[in-house]
């Protein structure tokens, strides 16, 4: 199947892009001091669903731990970045962006071990990514 | 804008943010997909600016500043929130915005772009949402127009494809 030529592609991000600059000519400027107490709310809710997002996650590593199927985790193995805790027994993996996405998979003993601690699997407890996907954020470096 | 035609030098925030806020939303808008989202990723990226507005003002274009900022911000916060923008979008994610609508024709090219590799996706918005020349998409992505350009090649191959295979099934 042939696509759109190339004037016609062209044409049409032209016209898409005058339509996305078009939905925002009547955008009310919100006043600096707005967007100030908006960002320190949401950097207070963040602290909190992070603080939410440590327990549930402490919660599911020891769950895991008490159903017997790991080791416990390695000395070094919790890292913690920006409020979000990355936390994992041996074989697991625990990351909590939002009390939306808190989760636990086990990773399998055919994958890469995860002694380096850069790689995460990232998982939404709504099933909207089901599985595991390596190297989304760098924990280290 | 026009390669030729110097930039005006800025000296207060106010008319800065005032003159670039739309833009900036409409910018981020095609690169997250969600209106409020886009919102709040253009006030954080003015918010960022004011906040080192004493260096920020005297570099060349403050405006490309804000750019790399959104669009660095905006990629990743799609990767890293992508469920929570499409559950804002299909539950009428715009509901909280002022952003208009957007027709179905069009909003389909900015699904596809959504698609694309990060930096393809980053090099179409720029130059087609933000109307920046290759040049200036450089300088805000930090790569060379050489770069830029096979960006926008490659994206385009790939949008041709995409919206061809969209039509044909919808």
């Amino acid at each position: 199947v042939n696509g759109p030529s190339a004037n016609d592609l062209d044409d049409r991000l032209h016209r898409a892009s005058e339509a996305a600059r078009a939905a925002t000519f009547d955008l009310p400027v919100p006043p600096l001091e707005q967007v100030q107490r908006r960002v320190r709310r949401t950097v207070a809710v963040r602290a909190f669903a992070g603080a939410a997002a440590v327990l549930l996650a402490v919660l599911g590593v020891t769950a895991v731990l008490r159903g017997g199927t790991t080791t416990q985790p390695p000395a070094d193995a919790t890292t913690t970045t920006t409020a979000i805790v990355d936390d994992w027994a041996q074989g697991w993996v625990v990351l909590s962006e939002s009390p939306r996405v808190v989760q636990a998979h086990q990773a399998t003993p055919a994958e890469p071990p995860l002694d380096g601690y850069d790689e995460v699997v990232l998982s939404t407890i709504d099933g909207a990514h089901p599985g595991r996907r390596r190297g989304d954020r760098r924990l280290h470096g | 804008m026009n390669d030729d035609r110097p930039l005006p030098r800025v000296e207060s925030f106010d008319a800065f943010y005032a003159a670039g806020y739309r833009s900036a939303v409409a910018l981020a808008y095609v690169l997250v997909g969600s209106g409020a989202a886009a919102e709040d990723l253009a006030q954080d990226a003015f918010l960022t600016a004011y906040r080192q507005w004493d260096r920020i003002r005297d570099y060349d274009d403050p405006r490309a500043w804000v750019r790399r900022v959104l669009v660095n911000r905006a990629t990743s916060a799609l990767r890293r929130r992508g469920a929570e923008f499409r559950a804002l979008t299909r539950l009428g994610g715009k509901s909280d915005s002022a952003v208009g609508d957007i027709e179905p024709a069009d909003e389909a090219v900015w699904e596809e772009v959504r698609r694309l590799p990060r930096r393809q996706a980053q090099a179409v918005a720029l130059h087609y949402v933000d109307q920046l020349s290759v040049d200036e998409v450089a300088a805000v992505l930090g790569c060379s127009a050489g770069t830029v350009k096979t960006h926008l090649s490659r994206a385009r191959e790939r949008l041709g494809r995409a919206l061809q295979d969209h039509e044909v099934t919808s």
